[in-house]
């Protein structure tokens, strides 16, 4: 598709179909959770030198410093360097290799730094084929917090939360439905990008007959339980779910000639990238910008990072910040519910679809926007907006706020001369 | 003749404003009725981006 040129007028009305294939598409994909394994064992392509990243692609020396440390602790995690020196000279020479999480059907939350042996969740849509993989949070690859403080986190799960969940998704006869329990959650209080407390609960709730009879001790599952209870990266579990079945949903409207709809969005804290349908692979990219919201005490809005994270996935397929107005506390991101359905009205205006699976209870259960059309983007100067968790510029810290980011417009406008380029 | 052109402002005005929130923030501080309608240049103003998409359109598209 790539370099072929359509000698003829362009019909405008075939830009209209090829879109309408890939909204309908993307909303008739499903989205079951079938297993979780070493990134190296299950995804096509993945190498043992191989550290991948959040966001479109960027030069190790142009890189944010966060997402550096992160990579570094992934690194150093895996065994493929000793100190934080040794691994960034690897990296610098090319001993050690770094890639978009993209490039491999991937995605991460946050810095998204993931390693060969971590074990990801392996999401597949049945309706069309499609398998997506997912590096759950943790605080040293997802924030870049100290890795003396996170290899702990990582070890655990490896060891003792991956071997549960995947007898657990065996259990239940090998897969999870996470997309109808991400409707679940939409009508319950929850954007599905930072908010998931009732996502989980719906979810715990499923898995927990199905947990208990893995056969694991009682040490294991208390540990396990604890883990979702109370720590940062239980918590967001759902979350690693959501963009895991939004990446094997998006997938299915990629690589459809003529359409002009977003498939891929992601930051990698430097730039903020979009990938396009009728455009293949190719990144377009912005500055990441700035997330406006709180912080929690102790840091302020100059020590956050800009935007960074392959979450920006949960805003391609229509949820999150797209969505924002079925979450009243998040909505006050944005300055109250009023604005946040303001906000939602105008993503109806960018997008093409509307998905009668995912509601909007506080808007009288209206059908969630998707399909982010590049020429309304530019045409009506609205640009999507991300629903974001906070890093620490530096490295080191833990989360440290939430808030919402912009994409940048220019990202869209270098898509549509793309576009136009290719086709017209 | 141009006593009648005045009277309009000398009655209650309720104002439309196009574009720019801060024009009808003053309005309202002066207790004058304001409706707002969200319009943004299309394309930023960007001709070369107009035309680009003038040619993507399909017909009777809005």
């Amino acid at each position: 598709m790539n370099g072929e040129v359509i000698r003829r007028r362009l019909d405008p009305e075939e830009i209209e179909k090829a879109n309408q294939k890939a909204v309908a598409r993307m909303i008739e994909s499903e989205a079951y959770l079938v297993d979780i394994q070493p990134a190296i064992k299950v995804i096509p392509g993945f190498k043992q030198d191989l550290i991948t990243h959040a966001g479109p692609p960027i030069e190790w020396s142009r890189m944010a410093k966060v997402q550096k440390v992160a990579i570094i602790n992934a690194a150093i995690a895996e065994g493929l360097a000793d100190t934080p020196e040794i691994a960034e000279k690897l990296i610098e020479r090319g001993e050690i290799q770094i890639a978009p999480n993209h490039n491999y059907n991937l995605v991460s939350g946050m810095c998204g730094a993931t390693a060969p042996s971590f074990p990801v969740l392996v999401v597949k849509d049945p309706v069309h084929d499609n398998t997506a993989y997912v590096w759950q949070q943790t605080d040293s690859t997802a924030f870049g917090d100290r890795l003396e403080r996170g290899i702990k986190e990582i070890n655990f799960v490896k060891e003792v939360l991956a071997p549960v969940m995947k007898a657990t998704i065996k259990e239940m006869g090998g897969r999870i439905n996470i997309k109808e329990i991400m409707a679940l959650g939409l009508q319950m209080g929850d954007e599905l990008h930072s908010r998931f407390e009732a996502t989980l609960g719906a979810f715990l709730v499923r898995i927990s007959p199905a947990l208990v009879s893995t056969g694991f001790s009682k040490d294991e599952l208390r540990r396990v339980l604890e883990y979702f209870a109370t720590t940062h990266g239980g918590k967001w579990y759902p979350g690693n779910l959501t963009m895991g079945a939004c990446k094997v949903m998006t997938m299915s409207a990629e690589n459809i000639k003529l359409s002009t709809i977003v498939t891929v969005m992601s930051r990698n804290g430097v730039e903020f990238g979009i990938r396009v349908s009728g455009l293949g692979t190719s990144w377009f990219t912005g500055p990441a910008g700035r997330v406006r919201g709180f912080t929690f005490p102790g840091y302020t809005h100059d020590d956050a990072a800009p935007d960074i994270g392959d979450s920006a996935i949960i805003e391609t397929r229509g949820l999150g910040c797209m969505t924002l107005a079925a979450s009243p506390s998040q909505s006050r991101f944005i300055g109250g519910l009023q604005e946040a359905i303001r906000h939602v009205k105008d993503m109806y205006r960018i997008t093409v679809g509307k998905d009668p699976m995912f509601r909007v209870p506080t808007m009288d259960f209206a059908e969630a926007p998707v399909g982010i059309d590049i020429r309304k983007v530019v045409e009506l100067n609205i640009v999507p907006k991300v629903t974001t968790g906070m890093a620490h510029k530096e490295g080191g810290h833990p989360i440290i706020g939430a808030g919402i980011a912009e994409a940048p417009m220019e990202a869209f406008k270098k898509a549509l001369l793309a576009f136009a380029r290719e086709y017209v | 003749m141009a006593g009648h052109k005045l009277d309009i402002l000398r009655r209650k005005i309720k104002a439309i404003n196009v574009g720019i929130s801060t024009f009808a923030d003053s309005l309202r501080m002066q207790g004058v009725d304001v409706i707002e309608v969200d319009w943004r240049p299309p394309a930023g103003g960007d001709e070369e981006l107009l035309k680009i998409l003038e040619s993507l359109k399909a017909k009777d598209r809005e």
